[in-house]
Parts: C-alpha cells; sequence; structure tokens
C-alpha cells in the first residue's frame, strides 16, 4: 500500500494517513474485506514512527473504515450504511462549505460548480469501474 | 555473564579473560620469545644442532646450559632477566593503554564493571608471566634430568617462584601507572622512575654524605643500602638468588627467602587494589587523563631528564661544583635524548 | 503508570569549565522514539555517554527501566543498545570477533538476528574493524545494538555521515526494532527531516539545559506562520508588536510574514483588527519550527555582508 505522507506538511501525519486510506478506499482502489498491511509493516515500509501508525489505525478503526480481527489481521470494513440525512447534513456541512468559499474565490459560478461536481464524480466511477 | 565470585576480592567475566587474550596473544607471545632465547630458545637449538651433528662450533649446549646456571645464579647477562623485567613493565603498561585510543569507550558501556575489565586484564597478564616462567623452568628442570648440570631441581623451583613474585608485582606496577596517566610514554617513563628511585635516591645520599654535604654515620648508610635494596624490586631477584645459592654468603641484608617471597605477592597485590580504585573513578574525558592541567608528556620528560641527571651526578660527582656541573650537563643531554626518543615514537605511530 | 524507560533526574556534568548538563531531568515513557535535537556543543553527547556510564555525573541520577546508573552496577546494560557518533570498537578485531565478544558478554545476545543484520546492512564479517568506513562502523555498531535485543536503545546521531541509502536502511532497522520489540528508542540528530517522521517526542537541549520536551504534533502546533497583506495603510510598527505570541514578522513588498507562537485563533483574532485582505496559513517543517525556536532562546546565525 502506497500512500503520500508529508512529514513537513503542518497537517499531523497520521491525520494524513487517515485520510490518505479513506480516499483510496472512497475511490475504489480497495474493497471491503481487502487485508491492509500490519501496524509493523506499514511502519516499516514508510519509514514512520509506529506509534503514529498505531494512532492513525486507532482512529480508522473508530470511524468504521478498517476493521482488526485478532490473529488474523486488518481488513477494509464494509461500507457503512447511510446515515440520517440529518446526520449527514451536520458531517458534511463544513466540508462543502469551504468548498463554496474556495469556488467564490476562484471566481466559479455556483451553476459551474455544480457541473464540476458532476464531472469529478464521473470521473471517480469511471475509476471504480475501471479497476 | 559475571562469575558470582562472592568470596573473592575481584570479580572475574569469563567473556573479558577470552577478549584480553584474544587482543594480546601476540604481545605474550613475543614476550615469551624475547625472554626465552637465552635459557631455552639457545639451548634448546644447539641441542637440536648436536643431535642432527652439526657438531659443535663456537656455542655448545654446554655453553647455553652455562647460560641457564647464570640465570640462576641472578647473573644479570640473560635475556630472561635483564629484559624481562622492562618486557613484564611494558606488557603492563601496554595492556591497558592500548584501550585509551576509544576502545575503552565501547567496552565501558558494554555490561561490565570497570573493576572486571581491569581485572581480567591484570589476571591474564599474570597467568601469561607466569606461563613463560614456568615453560621455562619446566625444561630447565626436564635438561636437569637429562643432562648433567651444575643445579638442582630445587635451586629451579625456588627460582621460579622468586621470579615469578617479582615479575608479577612489576607488572601491577606498570598496570598502576597505566591506570592513572592512559599515556603509553608517561606510564613508562614513570614505571621505571618507580623502579629505579630508590637506588637513585639512595645513591644520592650516599654521595652526598661523601661529598660531605651530610655526615651520617656508618651505620646509617648500611640502613639506608638495606633500604634502598629492600625497595628496589629488580634487586629481589639477584639478592635472594645469592642468598639460594649460598645462605652464609649472603647474609648481608637478612634476607628471607620466602618471607620476602611472600612480601613481594603482597606488594602486587597492594598496586593491583591501587590500579583497581583509579581506574574505577578515572574519568574518560581527554581520554582519561588525570594530570588534565598540563601535558603528561612533558612533565614525565623533565621528570625523568631530572632523575637521570641527579643519579648521573649522585654516582660520579666527587666535589659539589663538580655535582652540579654534571646535573646540569647530564638532564641537557638526557633531556634532548628524551625529546628524541619522544618524536620518533610519535611520528611512528602517524605513520600508522 | 507504566514505568517510563529512561527518567533523568537532576543530572548535573560538568568538565574541563564548562557546565556540559545542567541539572537536566527528562522522562521517557516506554515505546517511545525521542529525538533530542540541540546546536552543537550543547551537550546531547555528553548526556548519552552519562546515561551509559562512559561518563560519570557530578550530581542527580539517572533511572534506566527503574534501576539507577549510579547504583545498579553494570548488569543494567544489558538491555540497552548503544551506538556512539563515532564508533571506534577494537580496530584491531574482525567485525566477526567484536560478535563473539558481544556473545560472550550479553545474555540475550540473538545470533540469528547478527546474521540477519549483517546480511541486510551488507557488513563483511571478516574484515578489520580499522580497514571499514565510518557508515560501515556505524551499522556495525547498530548490529552489536540490535542483537543483544534491547529495550532500550541509545544512538549519537546515527545518521550523519551516512548515504541516502544507508540512511534509510538504518532507519527502517530502528523503526523495525521499535515496532517488533517495543523498544524505546532515544536519539540525537541534526536530521530533522528524520525526525519528523520517526520520532513521535522530542527533546530540545541548548547548553546543558533542557528547553523543552514535547510530542512533534504538539511542537509543529506551537509556532504558526502566516503571510498576510493588509488593505491601503499598513499597521503601525508598534500595534503590530503587540500581537499576542509574535517572535518575528518580516516584510517583502506588500506581503508581511508572521511567525508566532501560542494560540492561532487568538492571533487571528488579533490581526482581524488590523484589516488584512489576504491571510495565508504557511506550511511549517520541524526544522523551521526549530529554527524559530532557537533564534526565540537566542542561537540564531545572522547572515549579513
Amino acid at each position: 500500500m502506497h500512500l503520500n505522507i508529508d512529514p513537513r506538511s503542518s497537517t499531523p501525519v497520521y491525520q494524513q494517513i487517515v485520510d490518505a486510506v479513506k480516499n483510496a478506499v472512497a475511490r475504489g482502489l480497495y474493497n471491503p474485506g481487502d487485508k491492509i498491511p500490519t501496524v509493523r509493516e506499514m511502519a516499516s515500509e514508510l519509514t514512520i514512527n509506529p506509534n503514529t501508525i498505531a494512532k492513525a489505525y486507532q482512529k480508522l478503526e473508530q470511524e468504521g473504515v478498517i476493521v482488526t480481527m485478532r490473529s488474523r489481521g486488518t481488513f477494509i470494513a464494509e461500507r457503512k450504511t447511510a446515515p440520517e440525512s440529518k446526520e449527514v447534513k451536520t458531517l458534511l456541512k463544513p466540508s462543502l462549505d469551504r468548498l463554496r468559499v474556495e469556488a467564490f474565490h476562484l471566481g466559479i459560478e455556483p451553476e459551474e460548480l455544480k457541473i464540476l461536481l458532476l464531472e469529478t464524480l464521473e470521473e471517480w466511477e469511471k475509476e471504480r469501474r475501471d479497476i | 555473564m559475571t562469575t558470582p565470585f562472592k568470596n573473592l576480592i575481584l570479580p572475574v567475566n569469563k567473556g573479558l579473560l577470552w577478549k584480553e587474550w584474544q587482543q594480546n596473544r601476540m604481545y605474550f607471545l613475543v614476550a615469551f620469545l624475547i625472554m626465552s632465547y637465552d635459557p631455552l630458545i639457545k639451548p634448546l637449538g644447539y641441542g637440536i644442532k648436536d643431535l642432527l651433528g652439526a657438531g659443535a662450533g663456537r656455542y655448545t649446549v654446554t655453553h647455553a646450559l652455562g647460560n641457564i646456571s647464570g640465570l640462576l645464579s641472578a647473573s644479570y647477562h640473560n635475556t630472561f632477566e635483564q629484559m624481562g623485567m622492562y618486557i613484564v613493565i611494558l606488557l603492563g603498561v601496554i595492556i591497558l593503554v592500548q584501550e585509551r585510543s576509544g576502545s575503552l569507550n565501547y567496552l565501558v558501556g558494554t555490561p561490565v564493571s570497570r573493576t572486571e575489565i581491569i581485572t581480567a586484564k591484570f589476571l591474564t597478564g599474570s597467568a601469561a608471566i607466569t606461563g613463560i616462567i614456568a615453560i621455562n623452568a619446566l625444561f630447565m628442570i626436564i635438561v636437569g634430568l637429562l643432562l648433567p648440570v651444575s643445579y638442582s631441581t630445587g635451586l629451579v623451583l625456588k627460582w621460579a617462584v622468586l621470579t615469578t613474585a617479582v615479575f608479577l608485582a612489576l607488572f601491577s606496577l606498570g598496570l598502576l601507572v597505566a591506570s592513572f596517566t592512559g599515556h603509553l610514554l608517561s606510564a613508562l617513563c614513570l614505571s621505571m622512575l618507580f623502579t629505579g628511585l630508590p637506588s637513585m635516591l639512595g645513591a644520592m645520599i650516599i654521595n652526598y654524605n661523601t661529598i660531605q654535604i651530610f655526615n651520617f654515620s656508618p651505620a646509617f648508610i648500611l640502613k639506608v643500602n638495606m633500604i634502598i635494596h629492600y625497595l628496589t624490586i629488580p634487586a629481589y631477584i639477584s639478592r635472594d638468588s645469592e642468598y639460594m645459592q649460598n645462605a652464609a654468603a649472603a647474609v648481608k641484608y637478612c634476607p628471607n627467602y620466602p618471607l620476602e617471597t611472600f612480601l613481594l605477592i603482597l606488594l602486587m597485590g597492594l598496586f593491583v587494589m591501587l590500579a583497581v580504585k583509579w581506574f574505577k573513578n578515572n574519568p574518560l574525558e581527554n581520554n582519561g587523563q588525570m594530570l588534565m592541567s598540563g601535558n603528561a608528556t612533558h612533565i614525565a620528560q623533565i621528570v625523568l631528564a631530572t632523575i637521570i641527571a641527579v643519579g648521573n651526578a649522585s654516582m660520579g660527582a666527587e666535589s659539589i661544583g663538580g655535582f652540579w656541573g654534571f646535573m646540569v650537563i647530564t638532564f641537557i643531554v638526557a633531556y634532548l635524548v628524551i625529546i628524541l626518543l619522544s618524536a620518533l615514537v610519535y611520528y611512528i605511530k602517524l605513520g600508522r | 503508570m507504566e514505568l517510563p524507560a529512561i527518567d533523568i533526574c537532576k543530572l548535573e556534568k560538568a568538565y574541563d569549565g564548562i557546565i556540559a548538563i545542567d541539572e537536566l531531568s527528562l522522562s521517557i515513557p516506554q515505546g517511545s522514539i525521542l529525538g533530542l535535537i540541540g546546536p552543537n556543543g550543547a551537550g546531547k553527547s555528553t548526556l548519552l555517554q552519562t546515561l551509559m556510564g562512559i561518563l560519570l555525573p557530578d550530581r542527580g541520577d539517572a533511572f534506566i527501566l527503574g534501576k539507577s546508573i549510579l547504583d545498579s552496577g553494570p548488569d543494567i546494560r544489558q538491555q540497552v543498545g548503544y551506538v556512539p557518533d563515532f564508533p571506534i570498537m577494537y580496530p584491531r578485531f574482525k567485525v566477526e570477533e567484536m560478535f563473539a565478544l558481544a556473545q560472550r558478554l550479553y545474555i540475550n545476545w540473538d545470533e540469528n538476528k547478527c546474521r540477519g543484520l549483517c546480511n541486510y546492512f551488507k557488513i563483511p564479517a571478516s574484515k578489520r574493524v580499522r580497514t571499514l568506513s565510518r557508515g560501515m562502523k556505524v551499522r556495525t555498531a547498530l548490529v552489536l545494538a540490535l542483537s543483544i535485543r534491547p529495550r532500550v536503545l541509545i544512538l549519537d546521531e546515527p545518521t550523519a555521515g551516512l548515504d541516502p541509502v544507508a540512511r534509510r536502511a538504518f532507519l527502517k532497522a530502528m523503526i523495525d526494532e521499535a515496532a517488533e520489540g517495543g523498544t524505546t528508542v532515544l536519539y540525537s540528530s541534526h536530521n530533522l527531516n528524520d525526525l519528523e517522521q520517526t520520532a513521535d517526542h522530542i527533546a530540545v537541549i541548548n547548553q546543558g539545559k533542557l528547553l523543552l520536551t514535547c510530542s512533534i504534533d504538539e511542537l509543529k502546533n506551537s509556532i504558526h506562520k502566516s503571510q498576510v497583506v493588509f488593505a491601503a495603510d499598513n499597521p503601525a510598527e508598534k500595534v503590530i508588536n503587540f500581537l499576542p505570541g509574535l517572535i518575528e514578522v518580516s516584510k517583502q513588498g506588500k506581503i508581511y510574514t508572521f511567525t508566532a507562537s501560542g494560540d492561532q485563533q487568538a492571533f487571528r483574532e488579533a490581526l482581524a483588527d488590523l484589516n488584512p485582505t489576504i491571510i495565508e496559513p504557511v506550511n511549517l517543517s520541524l526544522e523551521d519550527v526549530f529554527i524559530t525556536y532557537m533564534k526565540k532562546e537566542g542561537y540564531s546565525y545572522d547572515y549579513a555582508i
């Protein structure tokens, strides 16, 4: 599993790992049931502090992205069923707000933004199908 | 892997003993070869020559055997005692000083105590020296059983014990001095100093007396002589050997062979205890040099030159003027020679 | 709470008239990897050597896995592996003889691990130590330290002078040891990039004193940098100097660069009062943070011709 980690970024390394794994799963590079490297293997491959990896794995497990089965290893978890729509709004709103502000400053009109969003989603689906 | 010899005063570590042997076996071999040249290698060589019928030349087996007798009667003209004394001190110094070039830093970081480190050195060196003497003694005894010789087995054994005592005392002296100077040249100079100092001081006193600076009674002078002889470790060999050969003749200084051997062993023990104590507390900053204010080498050079000057002047001068003249000239010459030798050693070391 | 792996209590050490360690106290929890950083001559090597018993402290004490380095005798070093900055070992010995010696001195010597590591680091077992390059000696010393199955690993500038390939191999081996055995690692380094990746805590030392110790994330959060452009009037210098936690400000054209410590939010709020048009946060690497921090402490090189 190759993750792009930049130790020099202001984002904590463990957060970068969490984000990278979530990204990979969302893009279909990893499917539920796939085995992922152990903390030790990951630490060795990335040459990153094992405690940091452990922290990332902990968070991923908390968020239900991965699941550890004792003496069998760590695997990608089954995809969650969509939560209540009210919950979704609260969880996703900050990211959406950021997106809107960014687009505003780039001079993108709301209509253009909608089209861009749809195009991006289509690209992702295409990637998933091709894998 | 520390053997819990709780009853023993000094702790023993088998791993360290192995290391000391690995590190120093070449030195021990060279020491053996040099020391055994007269009493063992030469006679052996000529014996083989004789057996092969290569005939007698200028040197014969008998001639070589004479060396052994000479050895036992404390003549200094043999490699064993003449060179052996200095070799043994050198061994004591080298076995410790060689660690100062950095390996000591490794050793101290391992699970061994400093006491164990120096104990291992002492034990390995002592075993080697005792072994060298034992091999030679064994050879002498065997020869004595096969050929007509002028010494008895008992004499060889007495000689072996005495020589072991003297050499071990000198070895531990070298170890002791190295434990607080940490520098090869200063350790050697100081060791020679301690070995020769009593006789130099004594010669000085006697000479001052002769040229009337002091005015001591003959009885006092006799006492001084006696004390000098007791303090000069190497003299034990010559004096006690005389006694062993002919008790009546060597009665001047009331020697008591078994007692003195025992005392020498005690002296060795004292040196070792002090060495352990110094070594334990020796800081390893600056490579462990105790004489941190000032250059140990430099001090040693000056001290050595002074002693040589004093000794020479004491022995040769017949008047005050002559004494000081001798002193100054000898000091200058000795100092220059010492500086030159030190520079030579330094450059040889650089070249390595 | 679990016993700390290393607990240093008010350690003091002076020699040659200089105070090398100045009443230093530091506690390192088990299983962590702590990077020791500081300028040259700050006392890092002295501290590590004192922990190993190579140097004897003047006052104070330190405890490794609960045992005092002053009272417990040499056996505590059975669990501690050490790699000095310039390993000398026994120059005349062959590498395999060094291993043979270590095998006799350490109870937990693992011959298989030693052979494995030798292959990994490509160490020529039959060469004499004095013929090895410095990088090779460092790797040999590391093999020696790891093959004893240590619970604590102390390294003094281990990657200095290693080529990038060797450096990566070294760090992997170190990480592996920490991950597999839960070994606590204490290492001093000037290479903050390595530390950023491999360490979870750091301790900053200067002139024998511990300046600060915290996790790397905390340190990065403690100092922040932003580039700011103001609307028409630039604020007066007096006003700028009152921004909370300000360490440094520089100006190039219309762009101000502010480096400040403390709460980023409070800083933003204070800044908002001054009517900025653009505020952009700048990514700070550990190296940037360290240099800024040392500047605050009065250690910096000011380049001026």
